[in-house]
């Protein structure tokens, strides 16, 4: 476990010593609900080791995490009314990640309900193509090889 | 599929402003972004949502989005990046071509998370507990592949000089277990 990481509710709730209705949970992965449901059914996945964020998590534990997430989404429509799931999952502070642990929810959605999209709180923002230019060779030129 | 405006970016025949590929998947920036640097990745294959997609896709999948969410971040140097995917209409999902949104964020946005378009609707504990119940219980199980190994272990060298990691290590391999139900 990284430091810090004995007083993370997170790390307490995949060792089991803060209670949790558990859904999952393998070698690396648990997941489990969320207590403030957006939806019932509302489900976190967690990476069992401490990491903040998706910047910190190697490739391989972000790969076996989503596994997870995908196992859980199945298990939402199946097993619950839900027609749908959105995932979202939030790296900082300023995106809203309160837990400092990686998290993904998946949170179960309803024909019933407005489609509308979790990205959907944050409004289309116009952009000229010469700053849209600009900003895909900054990417580019960031994303990690190999 | 032919009328599938990501399969016709992924084969070239719609321009993008690509700005990741790799064998399995791509990265191009969203035409409609919430913020400079929005950014959309998809699989290249055409698979419709989260249910669909194979086990292992999924896997490389999440691979390259942790790329470019790397790359978002330090592009734009934000202290904050949302991730959302949407799987069906009803959960807003557009295009019929899984993909996912990379936004980098901004602190006038005031920390808020993605998911907070969506009131929180508390249920009780007894409905809590069942609906844990009825997840658990359709959760696909298995699912062999590859995953992080133990970082803490070398692979162990062979006679030959090759580097082989034990079985038993891996994850997905057969002594991979579910572990009971803890409410």
């Amino acid at each position: 476990m990284a430091a810090g990481s004995s007083d993370c509710v997170f790390c307490s709730i995949v060792k089991g010593s803060i209670k949790s209705r558990r859904l999952y949970q393998d070698k690396w992965t648990t997941a489990f609900l969320d207590i403030n449901p957006r939806n019932p059914g509302h489900t976190l996945v967690v990476t069992n080791k401490h990491y903040e964020t998706i910047i910190d998590i190697s490739d391989e534990e972000a790969g076996h995490l989503f596994r997870t997430v995908r196992k859980v989404s199945i298990g939402i429509v199946k097993g619950t009314p839900a027609d749908g799931v959105s995932i979202s999952q939030s790296s900082g502070a300023c995106a809203g990640q309160l837990i400092n642990h990686i998290h993904f929810h998946v949170i179960p959605r309803f024909a019933s309900e407005d489609a509308v999209s979790l990205e959907g709180i944050l409004p289309v923002k116009k952009i000229a193509d010469r700053e849209k230019n600009e900003i895909v060779k900054k990417i580019m030129a960031k994303i990690p090889k190999g | 599929m032919t009328d599938c405006i990501f399969c016709k970016i992924a084969a070239g025949e719609i321009p993008c402003k690509k700005v990741y590929e790799d064998k399995g998947s791509l990265a191009f920036l969203d035409i409609n972004p919430r913020n400079p640097g929005h950014t959309l990745v998809i699989p290249r294959k055409h698979v419709q949502d989260i249910f669909t997609i194979s086990d292992g896709d999924a896997s490389e999948l999440m691979k390259a989005i942790r790329k470019v969410a790397t790359g978002v971040q330090k592009a734009t140097s934000t202290k904050g990046i949302s991730i959302t995917q949407s799987n069906g209409q009803m959960a807003g999902q557009l295009v019929p071509h899984m993909h996912f949104h990379i936004i980098p964020r901004t602190e006038a946005e005031k920390g808020i998370g993605l998911e907070g378009v969506l009131p929180v609707k508390q249920q009780d504990e007894a409905a809590m507990d069942a609906m844990a119940r009825k997840i658990s219980g359709s959760i696909p199980k298995g699912n062999p592949g590859p995953g992080p190994g133990p970082a803490e272990k070398k692979p162990t060298e062979t006679k030959a000089g090759k580097k082989e990691v034990p079985v038993a290590e891996r994850p997905g391999s057969p002594e991979e277990q579910d572990i009971s139900f803890d409410f």
